[in-house]
């Protein structure tokens, strides 16, 4: 058996191309998804009428889909009411909407978990309610927050293999093609996947540890 | 400088102040008393805007505090607020807690900023504490810093929502001394507490609330010496005899 032909240098060179997808659709669906997310968790914290409740429903929905339904839903049925995006946005679309439904939620968790007593005391020396959040509230909820997050973005590193389906020129998209080309490959494939998402993923992982390890220790 | 006019407040269907008259004067140092649950800590938090009227007439320095104009960062920064948790901000260190305000609101230059800071820790006796986080003190040293970010705003009046009631019996003495200072240097405070060691020592007027009413409203002498009200004098009673 061939396993050491799977390691040749077009297939490695392909494999990292694979990984290259991964990366920038992660890191692209990071980038939105802290955003929307984040904002969303602003808007459910605040609780401004109506609109905090038609967020929440919307992310309650959401976040009770499967992450598959989403991208099918970005690929193929939003063209029919014409948006139309690649592939690679697509994926990126997808991941966004179901990693801002979940990130909101951390994000609403972490500042709920502040005492009420911190806005109220920022509050009352005169500082308005945006410099209070961003000043007093925000950093404290951070800090609660830097874990669930982190590990809501390995989860995201490891979801853009579901756009393997929509064919996203991804790291598990292009295993696959490498070893659909030779049973012998298979093995290999795996291993070397198994290798690749776990550097990615544990890069992130470490970048967390920073972040904690960074806060104030108080 | 504060006025309540036939002030009331709902909390939902829950009626927790009812036709509230007051009058707070520059200078005055008030002690407010009453049972768990009258309406005390309500009242106070109207006068900073951290609970809003339902109804009535609220005046901060004329200042109508439901008018449109009205913007409450204005009010706050001129009337300081003490809690009974201190909810000083953990992540800050006591010197940043304190600067924190007049940096942002005051537009203080640090330098500036951290000088007054350190004045005013000073007073509380806490400047050897400046460079210490909030989890480092203990609650009547918090209570103190706390104070001190009170007065680095230079406020024309001081609130306290029950600060001693979350202390150590034996850091009481060292909070009420500095609350004591203040008073006796002429700081318009309204004080919510049940030492009324303090209150006879230092208030000039004693409020008396119940079921979100105020039952009496007196000089402190006649308050201790001769309470109009039944209920006052079996609160008075109780608290004194334990
Ligand atoms: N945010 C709130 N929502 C509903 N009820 C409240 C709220 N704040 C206070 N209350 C009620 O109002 C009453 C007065 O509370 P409070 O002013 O805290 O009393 P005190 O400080 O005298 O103990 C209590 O019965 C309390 O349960
Ligand atoms: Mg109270």
């Amino acid at each position: 058996m061939d396993f050491l032909g799977a390691f040749s240098w077009i297939n490695i060179r392909f494999l990292l191309q694979g990984l290259l997808i991964t990366v920038e659709v992660a890191a692209a669906s990071i980038v939105l998804s802290f955003l929307i997310g984040g904002f969303a968790g602003l808007i459910r914290f605040i609780k401004i009428p109506y609109l905090s409740k038609i967020v929440g429903i919307v992310i309650d929905v959401i976040r009770n889909l499967p992450l598959l339904l989403i991208i099918f839903f970005t690929y193929f049925a939003l063209p029919q009411i014409g948006i139309r995006f690649d592939i690679f946005w697509s994926s990126v679309a997808a991941l966004t909407i179901f990693e801002s439904a979940m990130l909101s939620e951390i994000i609403r968790a972490g500042l709920n978990a502040v005492p009420k007593g911190q806005m109220e005391a920022g509050l009352s020396t005169g500082l308005n309610f945006s410099q209070t959040m961003s000043i007093v509230v925000f950093p404290q909820a951070f800090k609660a927050m830097v874990p669930a997050i982190v590990s809501q973005f390995i989860s995201l590193i490891k979801d853009t293999s579901l756009a393997v389906i929509i064919s996203l020129p991804e790291l598990t998209h292009n295993a696959k093609i490498i070893y659909g080309q030779n049973s012998n490959y298979v093995l290999p494939m795996f291993i070397a996947m198994t290798v690749l998402y776990f550097i990615v993923c544990y890069i992130l992982s470490l970048v967390s540890k920073f972040l904690e390890s960074r806060q104030y220790n108080y | 400088m504060i006025e309540f006019k036939h002030v009331e407040k709902y909390f939902g269907a829950f009626h927790a102040l009812k036709d509230i008259n007051l009058t707070f004067n520059k200078g005055e140092v008030v002690v407010v008393i009453g049972p768990s649950g009258s309406g005390k800590s309500t009242m106070l938090r109207c006068i900073n805007g951290l609970e809003e009227i339902s109804s009535g007439i609220l005046l901060i320095n004329d200042l109508d505090i439901r008018s449109k104009e009205t913007r409450l960062p204005e009010i706050r920064k001129n009337i300081g607020m003490v809690f009974q948790h201190f909810n000083l901000y953990p992540h800050k260190t006591v010197l940043e807690n304190i600067t924190l305000a007049p940096i942002k609101v005051l537009k203080k230059d640090e330098a500036a900023a951290i000088k007054e800071a350190e004045k005013f820790l000073n007073k509380v006796d806490m400047l050897d504490k400046k460079d210490s986080y909030p989890s480092q003190l203990s609650g009547g040293q918090k209570q103190r810093v706390a104070i001190a970010r009170g007065l680095a705003m230079n406020p024309q009046m001081l609130l306290f929502d029950e600060p001693t009631s979350a202390l150590d019996p034996e850091m009481i003495g060292d909070v009420l001394k500095v609350m004591k200072k203040l008073a006796k240097e002429g700081m318009s405070m309204i004080v919510v507490t049940h030492e009324m060691g303090f209150a006879s020592e230092v208030a000039d007027r004693v409020v008396f609330m119940d079921s979100g009413q105020v039952l009496e409203d007196s000089e402190t002498q006649t308050f201790f010496d001769h309470p109009k009200e039944e209920r006052a004098r079996q609160f008075l009673s109780k608290i004194i005899n334990h």
